[in-house]
């Protein structure tokens, strides 16, 4: 610094305004605070057009009848009808022994031979009745390992739907990108197709491929693959446009095309994201695999719905429960892929 | 001294964008095979438009700039970048990118599809990456670091060896040692001059700090507002001559940059050690 600015104040700063009138504003402004009541009132509004609030009063009456305060609620009664019927989950399998097809004395492994009452339909009564004694074969782990191999087809439905999709995001998301886009036209296209794809529900999209392919995992496949491209379509475009420029300024200054400059400069840049997205979207399409079953679309849904339908809620709690562990399983096992590769 | 061959000719060159005309105006000079020449100016004066225009990267609005007997335009620019190196103010290495694949992003212009899609370089090419980056002082264990984990003086190293990759004729350096501090500056030109010499390559450097253009250029083009103000050899930049391109020479300090962008860096410290290296 040189003597003149130390002793002297530029005349701009001479002529500035003193501090301690300087306007300030108010931390938390008027304008904020009507936002929030506003907002307040519009949810209290939506709540009561939608009798929100008497699932409130539900709720609080079931919680008072589980602390003892009250005799009897609604919620209370259909929380235990539901769990008097679902649990224990149900893991074995059980056939009669005439029809299985297998010999008395070399059943399989685990399996042993039990006795039941044979359910019979009275049209009088219109209810079950209990008939003479049948043998049955008990496979005390049957029905876990059947679970187990419709969970691993839904996983596999899943994760081919997740390849579907990058395939089809891939060329969507270059096309979606200003800069990179070999026409405007294009780019509007690229675009409509990415918002369309996500606008179509996974679920409507498997009953047409259903129609279209017939029953099976295929239709899964392809309502997933498609649903999903828009969001990776959007989520690639959206980073490439927001891909640090220099790198590509510097890449195209020496002389190369637009491939070397995505190459070099683009992909690097937004891999890691990129993988991050990808590996949301599979862990999305395995639990929306689930559900797909019930329109026909492969894997454990269709074996949960048609339990569901037999009221037989032990099998479906054995369902949910793989479905869970299968999503927790997910999640730890994407979680050290990702701090691998990033 | 016998005269040698211009590499680079601007005749009359005048350059502006929208809402800010005449950033160059009619400017004409010529550069000689294997000179170091520096522009100097104060920031506005449109060096980063100048070095820009030889790589069509800025817009022309008038004169011709000519390199190596071919005028700049749309249909020669390919050629024109393939043969002209760029080291920019900011680095401009790919962060995630390898030092290795930095250098030979340098190359892409000759590799065909599939090899650029691949990253997969001709074995002496990528032989020549290394020597390369040898001679301007990194050593193989820094080969597959990533570019971003590197000190802002050794990231310029790297930005140097690849505008060489490709035996350029010129190379255009933009303001390369603006973010960095006067020793590391000083490593940095002098390898700049060093590789420049070694190849027979001109080069077109800006720069605004006055010191090192008397340290390090063969000769100085001054511009100020558009317009050359000095044309002469290093030594022959006088103060009065400073003094009439800033204003007063003791603002001709080095202006404050925005510190180098950079990812997160793992390696901070140790960049902050290794820097003079």
């Amino acid at each position: 610094m040189t003597r003149a600015e130390t002793t002297q104040m530029p005349a701009d700063l001479q002529r500035a305004k003193d501090p301690e009138l300087w306007k300030l504003r108010r931390p938390l402004g008027v304008s904020t605070v009507a936002f929030v009541l506003i907002a307040l009132a519009l949810l209290t509004f939506s709540g009561q057009r939608l009798d929100l609030h008497e699932g409130v009063v539900s709720a609080g009456e079931g919680v008072a009848d589980a602390v003892g305060l009250r005799e009897t609620s609604e919620f209370g009664r259909g929380f235990r009808a539901f769990f008097d019927r679902s649990l224990p989950p149900v893991i074995s399998d059980r056939e009669e022994l005439a029809l299985s097809g297998h010999d008395r004395e070399s059943l399989p492994t685990l399996a042993r031979i039990e006795s039941e009452p044979r359910r019979r339909y009275d049209p009088a009564s219109g209810t079950l009745v209990e008939g003479e004694s049948i043998e049955v074969v008990v496979y005390p782990l049957g029905y876990l390992g059947l679970v187990f191999q419709k969970m691993l087809e839904t996983i596999e439905i899943g994760i081919w739907g997740t390849l579907v999709a990058v395939v089809l995001a891939l060329p969507l998301a270059l096309f979606a990108t200003r800069g990179f886009s070999p026409h405007p036209a294009l780019y509007h296209l690229a675009r409509s197709l990415c918002s369309l794809s996500r606008s179509m529900p996974d679920i409507i999209l498997a009953m047409l491929f259903v129609l279209l392919l017939g029953f099976g995992p295929m239709a899964g496949v392809m309502a997933l693959g498609i649903h999903t491209a828009g969001f990776l379509g959007k989520f690639f475009a959206d980073d490439i446009e927001n891909a640090d420029k220099g790198p590509q300024d510097a890449i195209a200054a020496t002389g190369a095309g637009r491939i070397a400059v995505l190459r070099y400069a683009v992909l690097p840049q937004i891999l890691p994201q990129a993988v991050a997205y990808v590996q949301y979207i599979l862990e999305r399409n395995v639990r929306a695999a689930t559900v797909l079953g019930i329109v026909g679309a492969g894997g454990i849904g269709v074996e949960l719905k048609g339990k569901w339908d037999q009221s037989m809620y032990g099998h479906v709690t054995t369902i949910l429960l793989a479905i869970f562990v299968t999503v927790v399983v997910l999640e730890a096992f994407a979680q050290r892929l990702r701090r691998r590769l990033v | 001294m016998s005269r040698t061959r211009d590499i680079l000719i601007f005749d009359r060159v005048s350059s502006g964008y929208p809402g800010t005309p005449g950033v160059l105006k009619e400017v004409s000079f010529t550069v000689p095979e294997g000179q170091f020449c520096v522009v100097l100016g104060p920031s506005g004066a449109g060096k980063s438009t100048m070095l820009r225009l030889v790589v069509g990267m800025a817009p022309q609005i008038g004169g011709r700039v000519v390199f190596d007997d071919q005028a700049v335009g749309p249909r020669s620019m390919r050629k024109i970048r393939s043969r002209v190196g760029f080291v920019h103010q900011r680095f401009d290495l790919v962060p995630r990118l390898s030092v290795v694949d930095n250098v030979l992003s340098g190359a892409a212009v000759r590799q065909g599809l599939w090899r650029t899609l691949l990253k997969w370089h001709p074995r002496d090419l990528r032989r020549k990456a290394c020597r390369l980056l040898a001679s301007v002082g990194l050593e193989e264990s820094q080969l597959y670091r990533r570019a971003s984990s590197l000190s802002g003086g050794q990231q310029q190293r790297v930005a140097i060896a690849r505008a060489f990759i490709l035996d350029p004729s010129l190379v255009l350096a933009d303001e390369p040692v603006a973010s960095l501090d006067p020793e590391t500056s000083r490593g940095v030109l002098s390898l700049l001059r060093a590789r420049a010499a070694a190849g027979n390559c001109a080069v077109l450097c800006s720069l605004h700090q006055v010191e090192l253009v008397r340290e390090f250029a063969d000769r100085v083009i001054a511009v100020r507002g558009g317009n050359i103000v000095f044309d002469g050899s290093a030594s022959s930049l006088d103060d009065d001559a400073v003094r009439s391109l800033y204003g007063s020479v003791t603002l001709a300090e080095p202006k404050q940059d925005r510190p180098a962008r950079r990812e997160s860096n793992p390696h901070a410290a140790e960049a902050l050690t290794g820097a003079a290296t």
